[in-house]
């Protein structure tokens, strides 16, 4: 009697199982409830929810596919953004690296940057020695360098002269790169300190 | 008559129970959306090649103007330097489907490998971070001295101003010059003097050339 209701159930759905299939499910599957419904389901030779199975499962395959490929594309894109990101700062790590060690930038001791010699290059007296600096670097990257003591009372900032102005504005897209310097203020007095690379992206390529 | 006899088909296909237009259409489009999915699998097969393809030109370029950048962070000191770059030294070239077939190409801005895969152009191109030239130092103590009347050595500096030079420096290493993969690049660094006054100083640029 259980087995026949559960049977007739699933002919409300599918609207077309006859009523004499329930004596013959419930003889073949005694006892087992929740295998009644399904044993409905294969006898069943309507051809009502064949077609739309199929369309299902293709429907999922293909919402599969669509799911895996906006992943993959996904991860690959933000790959590429971490990896562009990434070989940026390695430029602008690679070019602080090179100006803490030029000796260029200190005076009489080899291992501190000299304040004169950067009071100097940041100063609006300093453009040949400005263009002097740049004009060992190639025009693909647009840079400025910025040397301050760790303590935040000295600061100097080196632009380069023949580039414009709206490229080092605040809200652009920039990747920096320091290193640590020791700054000899005067002969007396040497303070620690960052030199930093900042590369704008108007530059990057 | 014909009216008639098309009716007559028309109602036996509307009143037939047996389903085979159902079952026909499902199974063509099936088999439809079969055929795409695969043909868009085979596709995104393809198109990871040509991104591993193009991923390890990337890895050439890259580890290229690493070799460059190196010589070219040590270029405060006052000294030349030189060094050899093969381009078969690295295992990632070797390892790669392309070799022997990749086209690698010089100018003062940047560098750029070019390949074909499946019949697809595949480029890796990478900037320096210093300033390139890709003519050997003959080269260019003849094109300093053609231009400024002193070839800009330790012994004969260049009388002119900086930006003056830097942007000559940058029409003359604009052009692209192919290299031979399969040959070893030279790597040189070189310095050029300029003299301000009294006072002699000099900057310094890398040579590429084979």
């Amino acid at each position: 009697m259980r087995a026949s209701s559960s049977i007739n159930d699933f002919s409300l759905v599918s609207g077309k199982v006859p009523g004499n299939i329930s004596g013959n499910v419930s003889g073949k599957f005694p006892g087992k409830l929740s295998g009644k419904p399904f044993s409905g389901l294969f006898r069943d030779e309507s051809g009502v929810l064949e077609p739309q199975a199929d369309l299902l499962s293709t429907a999922l395959a293909v919402i599969g596919f669509v799911v895996f490929a906006a992943l993959l594309s996904q991860g690959y894109l933000g790959y590429e953004d971490r990896s562009f990101a990434l070989e940026h700062y390695e430029s602008a790590s690679l070019l602080a690296e090179s100006l803490a060690g030029a000796p260029f930038l200190r005076a009489g001791n080899p291992d501190l940057l000299s304040a004169e010699v950067l009071d100097g290059l940041s100063g609006s007296g300093g453009e040949t020695e400005r263009e002097r600096l740049f004009a060992t670097f190639s025009g693909n990257y647009v840079f400025l360098i910025e040397v301050r003591t760790l303590d935040g009372k000295w600061e100097w900032e080196i632009m380069p002269d023949d580039r414009d102005p709206v490229f080092f504005l605040e809200e652009t897209d920039r990747i920096a790169a320091s290193v640590p310097v020791v700054i000899e203020l005067n002969p007396a007095e040497s303070v620690p300190g960052t030199l930093t690379v900042v590369l704008y992206q108007p530059g990057w390529v | 008559m014909t009216f008639r006899v098309r009716g007559h088909s028309l109602r036996k296909i509307l009143e037939d129970e047996s389903a085979w237009a159902d079952f026909l259409i499902s199974k063509a489009a099936l088999i439809l959306a079969s055929a795409v999915l695969f043909a868009a699998l085979f596709q995104l097969g393809a198109g990871f090649r040509s991104l591993e393809a193009g991923e390890g030109l990337d890895a050439v370029a890259r580890d290229f103007k690493a070799a460059v950048d190196e010589v070219g962070s040590e270029n405060f000191r006052e000294e030349s330097s030189e060094f050899l770059y093969h381009f078969e030294g690295f295992d990632r070239f070797q390892a790669s489907p392309f070799e022997r077939e990749v086209d690698a190409y010089v100018s003062g801005e940047y560098f750029r490998l070019e390949t074909e895969i499946d019949g697809k152009t595949v480029r890796a191109i990478k900037p320096f971070a210093f300033r390139v030239l890709p003519f050997n130092e003959t080269a260019l103590r003849v094109k300093l001295l053609e231009r400024f009347g002193a070839e800009g050595s330790g012994e004969d500096p260049l009388p002119a101003d900086y930006s003056e030079i830097t942007k000559h420096l940058s029409a003359a290493g604009a052009g692209e010059k192919e290299r031979d993969v399969a040959k070893a690049v030279s790597i040189k660094k070189e310095f050029i003097y300029v003299k301000e006054g009294e006072e002699v100083s000099g900057f310094a640029c890398i040579l590429i050339y084979q």
